[in-house]
């Protein structure tokens, strides 16, 4: 800490640095924000639900095998499965496959957990003086960094990506630090909520990553469309002298995407998966540049496991949207179903026509089923009024789209490609670079699907790619039969050839001794038994 | 004749032979670790083959079918499985025409993996001797069961089946290959 300190001195002596920009990206009406339209700015806690819903799948959607027996009592925080934990007190009463909030509405195995009546109540985060939190951070940033397993850690910035696996896959360290509390898109508020209610446990929490990471400079980022929120977190960071700087970007979706966030922060283009070039194969992920890019819920999570041993089991969610009848912000448990989080703070939709959406209003899907449980990636439902669609035009090439582009690639000439499946060429335009941010849908004249044929094109390029892996597994397989079964054709004709050569090469003579040694065993065989 | 013009000529000739030389060397195939350039060819149709080795162009296996198109002016329209995207590819690479798929080889289906009833199966291991890519496990009178994420769907383990105890599904769809529908 001390050795820190003087850094600290130097860095804040600076003149904050001002944000890059970047290209494209899209200013939208914040009119309507959601924290602009919630009856309160605070966080509701949402009651326990009966029955908890826990997907057993990881972050790159592969189903992952439970640690935990039907009938099985699980307390709260506990292991069910690698990566997983419980939500609450309960008892297992099924493991099957439930419906997910996913795109098209698939199901996955999930465990069931009854909750029990007794469950304990989440308390108000207590916060310790400076000195006492800063004894803790240290006590906590000596233990290995796989204490951090137990806490289940993931990003809660949307895609759910596990915090520990980011932080160790920086193998050349970590010089910079972004704490996202961009959150760009409209309708979201859950960052800013919490930025409002607990800023001193967000600050403690940016503290404790500071330690962990061992980071050089540490930057807050956030849109200066939340002035409140960041005045508060400020406050914090000063009283518990957190190791960090506050940087103010502009208002300007999508800068709370990762890429994006990069290179308003720090200038800094990462490059972007080409299948086609030889000197990228692989995607360059922050952390190989050493950055690393944690939203401020994550942090505020890691608060909890330090000061309470609490692992990650619930997170905010915004409700908002037209047709929301109360939008707020509340802390729900993860595992709990949608149509329970609407009925319990009376938003249940009053009519067939209210779609309800997970995710932000550009990022977003419809959902399939109110029965789909809340993870840490849902960071948004919305109730919208029902989509009049609009008939797509010909493309008239005005090219805005490629102007809002944030990772400059050629949205019209992708949709050509995309749409006559040239996935070759897709891939040498780069569309595994796409963000989906949808930007390029909002300001197409002609309204045609962009993003949506993207999101297919690039599905099926991936599909594609897993079948041709396993054609090419498959002949493996079969060249590897067709040597085995002549190897032991051949074996076998070696062996009848053995044989007989042996019958050749005996004696006659000796044959016939042989013949005559068991007949004589047999005789004192049969003797001994008379006897 | 001037010798400028003379010497002129000379190198022009001499710069025209080479040419020549390096175009004559640079068309003919490349021969890398022994390929010749059949061999090439048969890998490379090999590789737009879909390796399901079901025998339905009547040969028994994917790289027999590409060694007789090469080798044997086999038509390239009797593989099912791969349909008319596997077919344009072939056109494509060898320079031909794409024909329809020979409908006396059978017609393309959707993608299916073959499941054994395993309260039915006897335990004959007849299908695991007819499985082209291993994908049946099972012993002598113990049960057999197919690794569905191994399986072809070619269908060949369904007639040594002595009580009829395969069945070929559709796959289910799993979130990991899930894809976005086409839009409209």
């Amino acid at each position: 800490m001390r050795v820190r300190n003087a850094w600290r001195k130097q860095f804040s002596a600076e003149k904050p640095r001002a944000p890059f920009s970047f290209h494209g990206g899209l200013k939208l009406d914040t009119s309507k924000r959601a924290l602009t339209r919630f009856n309160s700015t605070g966080i509701k806690e949402l009651p326990l639900p009966a029955k908890l819903v826990v997907p057993l799948i990881d972050y790159h959607k592969n189903n992952i095998e439970p640690l935990v027996n039907i009938q099985q009592t699980v307390s709260r925080g506990q292991i069910i499965a690698p990566g997983i934990i419980s939500p609450a007190y309960g008892t297992v009463s099924v493991i099957e496959p439930c419906e997910f909030i996913h795109p098209g509405g698939l199901s996955v195995n999930s465990v069931v957990i009854d909750t029990h009546a007794n469950n304990s109540e989440n308390p108000p985060v207590s916060i310790p003086s400076a000195k006492a939190a800063q004894a803790m951070i240290n006590s906590f940033a000596e233990q290995p960094i796989e204490t951090l397993e137990q806490a289940a850690l993931v990003g809660l910035g949307g895609a759910g990506f596990p915090t520990l696996h980011k932080i160790k896959s920086a193998n050349n360290g970590i010089h910079t630090l972004i704490i996202n509390a961009a959150e760009c898109e409209p309708e979201i508020a859950c960052d800013e909520a919490l930025m409002l209610a607990e800023p001193e446990a967000i600050a403690l929490g940016i503290e404790t990553l500071v330690q962990l990471t061992q980071c050089q400079q540490c930057i807050i980022a956030i849109e200066d469309s939340k002035p409140l929120a960041q005045q508060q977190l400020s406050e914090a960071i000063n009283t518990f002298d957190v190791n960090a700087a506050i940087m103010t970007i502009p208002t300007r979706y999508p800068t709370g995407a990762e890429t994006t966030l990069i290179e308003v922060v720090t200038g800094k283009r990462l490059a972007y998966r080409n299948a086609n070039s030889p000197t990228t194969k692989s995607q360059t992920t922050p952390s190989e540049h050493g950055i690393v890019c944690i939203n401020i819920g994550t942090a505020h999570a890691l608060w909890q496991m330090v000061e309470r041993n609490q692992a990650l089991d619930s997170r905010v969610v915004s409700l908002g949207g037209s047709n929301m009848r109360n939008p707020c912000n509340v802390r729900v448990r993860f595992g709990t179903p949608v149509n329970f989080v609407l009925s319990a703070t009376d938003n249940t939709p009053d009519n067939a026509h209210t779609r309800i959406r997970a995710g932000g209003p550009l990022s977003g899907f419809d959902l399939h089923s109110l029965n789909a449980p809340i993870t840490a990636n849902t960071n948004c439902i919305l109730a919208e009024a029902a989509f009049i669609e609009t008939p797509a035009q010909p493309c008239i090439r005005c090219g805005q789209c490629a102007d809002v582009c944030p990772v400059k690639l050629l949205p019209q000439q992708l949709h050509w490609y995309a749409q006559s499946e040239d996935h070759d060429k897709c891939a040498q335009l780069n569309l595994a670079a796409c963000i989906e941010c949808g930007c390029c849908d909002l300001v197409c004249p002609a309204s045609i699907k962009l993003t949506e044929t993207f999101r297919y094109a690039k599905s099926t390029a991936r599909f594609l790619s897993e079948q041709n892996q396993k054609a090419d597994e498959a002949e493996q397989r079969f060249k590897n039969r067709e040597e085995r079964l002549k190897q032991r054709e051949a074996d076998r004709k070696a062996a009848i050839e053995k044989r007989k050569q042996a019958v050749k090469s005996q004696d006659k003579k000796t044959n016939t001794d042989r013949i005559k040694a068991a007949l004589e065993r047999a005789r004192t065989k049969q003797k001994s038994s008379k006897d | 004749m001037t010798l400028p013009a003379l010497v002129g000529l000379v190198v022009l000739l001499a710069a025209l032979v080479f040419i020549g030389a390096a175009l004559a060397r640079l068309s003919r195939p490349i021969n890398t670790e022994g390929h010749s350039g059949d061999e090439q060819l048969i890998e490379k149709v090999n590789n737009l083959l879909p390796q399901t080795q079901c025998a339905q162009c009547g040969h028994p296996g994917c790289r027999p079918y590409a060694y007789a198109i090469i080798k044997q002016r086999e038509p390239i329209n009797r593989c099912p499985p791969g349909g008319d995207r596997t077919i344009a590819d072939l056109a494509e690479l060898l320079g031909t025409t794409a024909l329809p798929l020979d409908s006396s080889c059978g017609e393309q289906k959707p993608i299916q993996v073959a499941i054994i009833d395993e309260s039915v199966c006897i335990g004959c291991t007849l299908c695991i001797h007819a499985c082209p890519v291993d994908a049946i496990v099972g012993a002598g009178k113990l049960m057999h069961t197919v690794i569905s994420d191994q399986c072809t769907g070619c269908e060949l383990c369904l007639p040594p089946c002595p009580v009829d105890c395969i069945d070929l599904v559709s796959p289910a769809t799993s979130t990991s290959d899930w894809q976005w529908p086409r839009p409209a």
